[in-house]
């Protein structure tokens, strides 16, 4: 009992990490010490505090423009966290309607959607956000919709394959036979015994989108200069990793963090959130 | 044998070997660039771009010295002459000269290249400028050319030198008719002292030194290749590897590069960051002259050169005023003519025309080989508009999708911007042309006065007058502002310290790697 009680418990050190990027995204107007825009070119590449030459005017040292890393860490946070949230919760309300619907018709419909799930599962997000950024040009939106477009299908077969079990048990049977409507069943009896996946689902997948937004932002595909990005500002600084490598590091070591927050975050609440694990 | 022994034999066997797949070959010359642009081989397929290799391959009619003048030892051509009215230029040919083929260089050739390089298919950078003046071309005989012009002009040898582009370039008649346009531009041959051997799309370009050349002897070295590594750390570590003789290296890295023991070679005012505005501007601010002038005022030069250049760079003043052409028709820049950093002025002439609370504007964003600074530069711009009160839109993209939309003129009042070779005075004509001629799919600037002022250099013989009109042309450029003149930047190479000692020349898009093969 006692050492279920201790896997129950909450890791401190992600969730501390979770809530102090949150708090920084949302605060970087207010937390960070300098403008993130304002360019200074006399003071370009000033190394951090801790380095010679650093100063407090510049905590963790300044990119080639000559603009404050740490504002601009703590507004890239900012992108970061929008980019997870909106397009896991785009593709999170996408992929489960499709996983809900598909499992509860089954038959030839159920099917069809879930060839297309197939189907887009196998396209890789990278090659369709670059096709995006050379059509329409590099954008949030077009980073948001590049990977909520391929992202849902992994929530559709996840949920779909939850569904179709739940709908062998007796209370949809019952429901049935009471006459509840395919919506009712669907809004009323599914979902609620689908969420827990979703919420392990959407924990998880948050640390994936910030690496894949990051990565299209490294590729030049994601979002456009001069917004603070972290993958930009990685491939920012991939020319003077010699000699200035804070330029790199710092974002670097932000996305680390984070993501391994997310990720041992999820684990945590699929163990909390997973009934059989419940029955030992 | 003890384990100890047997480490130390593997040790000391692999702390030998590494040298010897390091190393390239000693009969090898490897240059490692950012890129090699077009990597086109036919000369007439945008060739002026690749001409630090074609002109190994191929000899030029008119020859040039490292330092930018025409020269009657580097060309086909000893000797030429003009008749009275300037309009037949005969041209002496060298004797004995042979192609790869075997095959002797002759008059008949000379016009056939020549031809070729203004035919329709031909996208180098003066073709248009030479249909617009050639008549027709005779050959009197298998050592002599006459080149009968349209109009009186003095352009001719400079136009078909190896100073220009890649016009002046001799191909065989021969071999070309009967491999085809798309067989000879698999398979080139010409009569340089390399031979091309094999071309790796976005790898490389190898070529062989012929036995013995008129214009290098025996060259020393058997094998030159020319890599394309885009990565820059990738090429300083191929350096300190010992992989390559000759890299290009960024402004910013030459300090670094230098104290690890490598020498560095400058190519001091390379060229110009030259930007322009994309047409049409009828329905941009740009249209507005106080408009041009306050973008320019709003950037500090020095700051950039300064910082962004590495300190390898000094501001620039007139639009498309290539100091190489300064000398000659005694144009000087006056410090008035500097344009000052003055953001409180810009926003002035902003407000007064109509713009007090700015205005969008598009910058494309993008990196040219030689040229690694492009984006943070383009930034850099975008943050010194900001602060006239401007709201610039970063658009990152490859130079390509840039210049189909300049071309296409898709995207009107754009900033665009390019390092421009520096070049001699009918060089930079001409190069004026391109951005100024109504016609050119490259026209980036609208204005009548100096359109009669190009009009007029080119029907001038007499060389003072046309010495006058050319300044006339620098000052008019400047007074209305059409363009945004950035810096004149130095150009760095490192080199193997096997290659101590090298001058990269004052050609535009050439290297001068003649110096390093010359074995005479």
């Amino acid at each position: 009992m006692a050492e279920r009680r201790r896997a129950r418990r909450p890791p401190l050190l992600p969730l501390a990490i979770i809530v102090a990027f949150v708090a920084v995204a949302v605060l970087a107007g207010v937390a960070s010490p300098a403008d993130p825009y304002a360019q200074h070119l006399r003071s370009r590449l000033a190394p951090p505090i801790w380095s010679a030459g650093g100063s407090w005017q510049h905590p963790l040292g300044t990119d080639r423009l000559g603009r404050d890393l740490l504002s601009r860490l703590f507004y890239g946070a900012r992108v970061s966290l929008a980019a997870g949230v909106v397009t896991v919760a785009l593709a999170g309300a996408v992929g489960g309607g499709v996983g809900l619907v598909a499992g509860y018709l089954r038959g030839r419909t159920g099917a069809l959607l879930m060839r297309v799930t197939d189907a887009t599962l196998a396209f890789p997000i990278i090659l369709l956000a670059l096709v995006l950024a050379v059509t329409l040009g590099p954008s949030f939106a077009n980073v948001v919709v590049a990977i909520a477009v391929i992202l849902w299908a992994r929530y559709a077969r996840v949920i779909y394959g939850e569904v179709v079990a739940l709908m062998e048990r007796d209370f949809i049977a019952q429901a049935r036979a009471l006459g509840a409507s395919p919506v009712r069943i669907i809004a009323f009896h599914l979902f609620p015994n689908t969420a827990n996946t979703l919420v392990v689902l959407v924990s998880l997948q948050v640390g994936y989108v910030i690496v894949v937004e990051a990565a299209l932002s490294f590729l030049g595909a994601g979002i456009p200069p001069p917004t603070p990005a972290w993958g930009s500002m990685i491939a920012e600084g991939r020319d003077y990793i010699t000699s200035a490598w804070w330029v790199s590091l710092f974002p670097g070591l932000a996305i680390l963090l984070v993501v391994l927050a997310f990720n041992l975050m999820g684990d945590w609440l699929r163990d909390v959130l997973d009934p059989r694990l419940g029955q030992f | 044998m003890r384990r100890s022994t047997l480490t130390s034999l593997l040790v000391l066997c692999l702390v030998t070997a590494a040298p010897a797949w390091a190393q390239p070959s000693p009969g090898e010359l490897t240059v490692v660039l950012s890129s090699l642009s077009t990597e086109a081989l036919d000369p007439i397929l945008a060739g002026h771009i690749v001409k630090f290799y074609l002109s190994l391959m191929f000899d030029y009619l008119v020859g040039a010295t490292p330092d930018g003048q025409l020269s009657r030892d580097g060309g086909v051509a000893t000797r030429w002459e003009a008749s009275a009215d300037g309009k037949r230029w005969t041209f002496h040919l060298r004797r004995g000269v042979r192609f790869h083929t075997g095959d002797e260089l002759t008059a008949e050739d000379v016009k056939f290249s020549i031809l070729r390089a203004l035919g329709p298919r031909s996208t180098t950078g003066y073709a248009q400028g030479l249909r617009q003046l050639v008549k027709e071309i005779e050959t009197p005989a298998p050592d002599r050319v006459v080149i009968v012009t349209k109009d009186t002009t003095a352009m001719i040898p400079t136009l078909l030198s190896r100073l220009l582009s890649t016009e002046g370039m001799i191909l065989p008649k021969q071999y070309v008719e009967a491999k085809g346009d798309d067989g000879f531009a698999r398979a080139p041959v010409g009569s340089g002292p390399y031979r091309f051997v094999e071309q790796v799309s976005g790898s490389h370009v190898r070529l062989e030194a012929v036995p013995s050349h008129w214009r290098l002897g025996t060259p020393k070295y058997k094998t030159v290749v020319f890599k394309a590594v885009p990565e820059e750390t990738t090429r300083i570590a191929m350096l300190r590897r010992g992989e390559a003789d000759v890299v290009e290296i960024s402004r910013e890295r030459m300090k670094e590069v230098a104290g690890a023991g490598y020498p560095v070679h400058l190519r001091r005012e390379d060229g110009q960051i030259e930007g322009w505005f994309v047409q049409p501007w009828a329905q941009t601010p740009i249209r507005d002259k106080r408009v041009r002038e306050a973008l320019n005022l709003a950037i500090d030069r020095k700051e950039l050169a300064e910082t962004v250049f590495g300190g390898q760079a000094s501001p620039a003043a007139v639009p498309f005023g290539l100091s190489w052409s300064f000398p000659e028709i005694k144009f000087k820049i006056t410090p008035e003519m500097v344009y000052a950093h003055d953001p409180g002025r810009a926003k002035r002439l902003l407000a007064d025309a109509g713009y007090a609370n700015g205005f969008p504007i598009d910058i494309f964003a993008f990196q040219l080989p030689g040229f690694p600074e492009g984006r943070a530069m383009a930034e850099a711009i975008a943050g010194y508009w900001q602060h006239v009160g401007l709201k610039p839109r970063l658009i990152p993209v490859d130079y390509p999708a840039f210049r189909k939309q300049w071309f296409d003129r898709t995207a009107p009042g754009a900033l665009g911007y390019y390092n421009i070779a520096n070049r001699d005075w009918i060089g930079t004509y001409a190069l004026i042309d391109k951005y100024a001629a109504p016609s050119a799919k490259s026209a980036s600037i609208r204005d009548p006065e100096l359109d009669s002022l190009m009009d007029a250099v080119i029907h001038q013989a007499d060389r003072e007058k046309t010495y006058a009109l050319m300044r006339s042309i620098f000052n008019r450029l400047r007074s209305e502002h059409l363009g945004l003149p950035l810096v004149y930047y130095h150009t760095p190479y490192a080199t193997s310290k096997r290659v101590p000692r090298w001058n990269p020349g004052a050609i535009m898009y050439e290297l001068n790697v003649d110096e390093l093969l010359a074995g005479k």
